[in-house]
């Protein structure tokens, strides 16, 4: 299998492509500066690309997945005004189909509660990027980890429809592994999940959601 | 008797105990003092002079916690003080408000540019992530604080490969490449108990990409305990290196260069803060302490001041050709910058001979130590930020800057000072009491007695009880990131893409009247002054 990380110069990103490498899955992190490129490639990514549409087509051409980070923070989403970049969500979903990408990952953050109903552009928006993949030609999975912490990752988690519990947190190890893990897991296909640290470990919280 | 009687007796005798007891004792402390003949205050002033001895006792403490303001206090200022042990504990160094530097008073300064660069333009190596542990604030208030200690995947800010500076590249079997520009001064087992030498060691070897300079008193276990790399430092009296009649033992050299943690050499020739042979006293020299030393156990020791191995610069580079062949790795040495004369004698020698060492440690007069006198410490030896652009300006008039690394050390133990270090012309910077502190370290200016209450200078027993080594270990290994993230921090400010790219044109020097000078001036001014001296 080979995957392509969108937006793996996240501090998410470097996990996911640690764990990639582990699972020994080949990986082609699109990364946003070329100082970063080497970096990468340390890390385990057998390529690393520029976020261009030329380049980033003939790498997913190739590939059978992508992984789409983006940088959403629960704590910073209440009330604020979209934080994603939408173009390169909905450039990323088309260029996808195009190459015929059938598997889509994307991370988003868990929601204060918010925007459920509210109609309102600034607010409602920040479902838009959700929206788009849903709708798109593909078997995709929404990963939207609670409030990510620089702990050192236990694989212990809990994978549920909806989290309640403002406090939630999980380290971005177990965030990355979650999101390389899913892209095998077939209970998970077309669904939005949303993780948090919890005591079942990252498998079997996969296969029972 | 009823028991009113019997309390109203236990009243009597109670207010007799209270009144009986402090007089007695006063009449006894007046006694006792009136006759004694030590000291002409307790004569005169009986019982109240006792203030003079209390207050002057606690001195050193008042003043760091009360009275000095937190910019004044030396050698380090609360402020500074305050600056590492945050960075080790909670790996947090923000403040509040603003500076508090005096803007008024001359000094150096980092040049910023007018665009600096981005993080993600930064030429840093986190791929590897530190696993370490860092204190989290749950409640601060008046009388008790509120703190829990977690896990937490560190950058550890190491330079990019390409970046790394590289002791002996080409003079030696095994060159000692290093991945970050701090590292750990001369601290000797002895001078430091074992705790905190473990405590260093781990911390340091957790941190990776830094190093662990021994000391002259000889590579002990605890130096080892973490595996970091070692620079092990031979003194006059050549501990570890001996035979027993005093003379270098190129066998036990061998065995110590084969030591994979032992990365180089660095022969002792003086320190910042004592240009004089060190001393043990006999009943410090335990079996333990004789068998790492390769002494007589029981026996105190006067180091001399100076090698008997060699007595010039020639005949120096000699020894260190022939270290450097048996050992195979890179040697240095470590100097304090006085007599200009001889040091340029001494690199003039570099260049004809083609020989020399492959680092040089330059410690400045305000360096620090376990025990030395006051003079020497205070007024030999020129201070590091002289001396350091000396020494590069010398050894680039003789075109021999190339071969040769600088390691500045005294006092630098904040990123900025060491950022100024670095664009004066040092290559490495040593620290050592900046880490003493993070294992816990208050300052109490008493390394020499043997009585550190911190546990850290000291090896008694019962006093390093209080130093918890898998605690204070984190401590290390965060402050040496910190330093290092901080660094990097300031090369993104400064417009270059790592701290190996500070050079004299990043800082320059504000005088009393705000007047601004770049480093080149203030050295023709050296020069000049030189040059009338000699005419």
């Amino acid at each position: 299998m080979k995957a392509v990380v969108i937006g793996a110069n996240s501090d998410v990103g470097e996990h996911v492509i640690k764990k990639l490498a582990e699972k020994n899955i080949e990986s082609i992190a699109v990364v946003a500066n070329e100082v970063q490129m080497e970096d990468y490639i340390k890390l385990g990514a057998n390529d690393a690309v520029l976020y261009d549409e030329q380049i980033l087509l003939s790498r997913l051409q190739i590939a059978d997945a992508a992984i789409y980070l983006t940088g959403v923070n629960p704590k910073k989403h209440t009330s604020k005004t979209v934080l994603v970049d939408h173009q390169s969500v909905s450039d990323t979903i088309q260029w996808a189909q195009e190459s015929g990408v059938k598997r889509f990952v994307m991370m988003s953050a868990v929601k204060a509660e918010e925007g459920e109903n509210d109609s309102s552009r600034t607010i409602a928006a920040k479902d838009l990027p959700e929206d788009m993949l849903k709708n798109a030609n593909l078997i995709y999975t929404v990963v939207r980890p609670a409030q990510l912490t620089d702990h050192p990752g236990t694989g212990l988690v809990q994978a549920i429809n909806k989290i309640h519990d403002k406090t939630a947190e999980i380290p971005r190890e177990d965030a990355a592994a979650i999101l390389v893990e899913s892209l095998n897991y077939k209970a998970v296909f077309n669904k939005t999940i949303e993780v948090s640290s919890g005591d079942t470990p990252i498998k079997d919280a996969l296969n029972l959601f | 008797m009823s028991l009113t009687d019997y309390l109203v007796i236990a009243l009597f005798i109670f207010i007799a105990l209270v009144t009986l007891i402090p007089v007695s004792l006063y009449i006894y402390w007046h006694i006792k003092d009136d006759r004694q003949k030590q000291h002409s205050i307790l004569r005169n002033f009986p019982v109240i002079g006792k203030i003079r001895y209390i207050t002057e006792k606690i001195g050193p403490e008042l003043r760091q916690y009360l009275f000095n303001t937190d910019t004044e206090g030396k050698p380090f200022s609360r402020k500074e003080y305050q600056d590492v042990v945050k960075a080790g504990k909670y790996k947090e160094r923000l403040i509040g408000f603003g500076s508090i530097r005096n803007f008024d008073e001359e000094g150096f300064y980092i040049r910023n540019t007018l665009f600096p660069k981005l993080a993600d333009e930064m030429k840093v190596d986190n791929t590897k992530k530190i696993k370490s542990r860092v204190y989290k604030i749950d409640g601060d208030n008046l009388f008790s604080r509120k703190e829990h200690s977690e896990e937490k995947l560190a950058d550890p800010y190491y330079l990019r490969d390409e970046d790394a500076v590289v002791l002996g590249e080409t003079t030696c079997r095994h060159p000692f490449r290093i991945k970050g520009l701090v590292g750990q001064s001369a601290m000797s087992y002895g001078s430091l108990g074992e705790k905190a030498i473990t405590a260093l060691s781990k911390g340091l070897g957790l941190a990776g990409g830094t190093w662990m300079n021994t000391g002259e008193g000889g590579l002990s276990q605890y130096h080892l305990a973490g595996s970091p790399d070692i620079i092990m430092q031979i003194g006059p009296d050549m501990f570890g290196v001996r035979k027993p009649n005093g003379e270098f033992s190129w066998e036990a050299f061998k065995k110590k260069s084969e030591i994979p943690e032992v990365k180089a050499f660095e022969l002792k020739l003086a320190q910042g803060a004592k240009t004089r042979g060190g001393h043990v006293e006999g009943e410090k020299v335990t079996e333990e302490i004789a068998s790492i030393r390769l002494v007589e156990v029981g026996k105190t020791i006067n180091s001399p001041n100076r090698f008997y191995e060699f007595n010039d610069a020639p005949s120096m580079f000699d020894f260190i050709e022939e270290l450097r062949s048996v050992g195979g790795k890179p040697v240095g040495m470590k100097i304090v910058v006085g007599d200009l004369d001889a040091l340029e004698e001494m690199i003039s020698y570099m260049k004809e001979s083609g020989k020399g060492p492959d680092f040089i440690t330059v410690d400045g007069g305000e360096g620090g130590t376990g025990a030395t006198y006051q003079e020497l410490a205070d007024s030999v030896g020129l201070p590091i930020q002289s001396a350091l652009t000396v020494v590069d300006e010398m050894l680039r008039q003789y075109g021999v800057r190339d071969r040769v690394k600088i390691i500045a050390s005294g006092k630098l133990i904040t990123p900025d000072k060491i950022a100024i270090a670095l664009a004066m012309g040092a290559d490495l910077v040593n620290i050592a009491r900046g880490f003493m502190i993070s294992v816990g370290c208050i300052m109490a200016q008493v390394c020499h007695t043997n009585h550190c209450p911190a546990g850290v200078a000291t090896t008694d027993k019962k006093l390093q009880d209080g130093l918890i080594v898998e605690e204070k270990h984190y401590r290390v290994c965060n402050y040496v990131i910190s330093l290092r993230e901080g660094l990097y921090n300031l090369a993104a400010a400064a417009g270059i893409d790592n701290p190996t790219q500070f050079e004299r044109k990043h800082i320059v020097h504000k005088d009393k009247f705000g007047r601004v000078s770049p480093l080149e001036e203030i050295l023709q001014a050296a020069k000049r002054t030189q040059m009338q001296k000699e005419s």
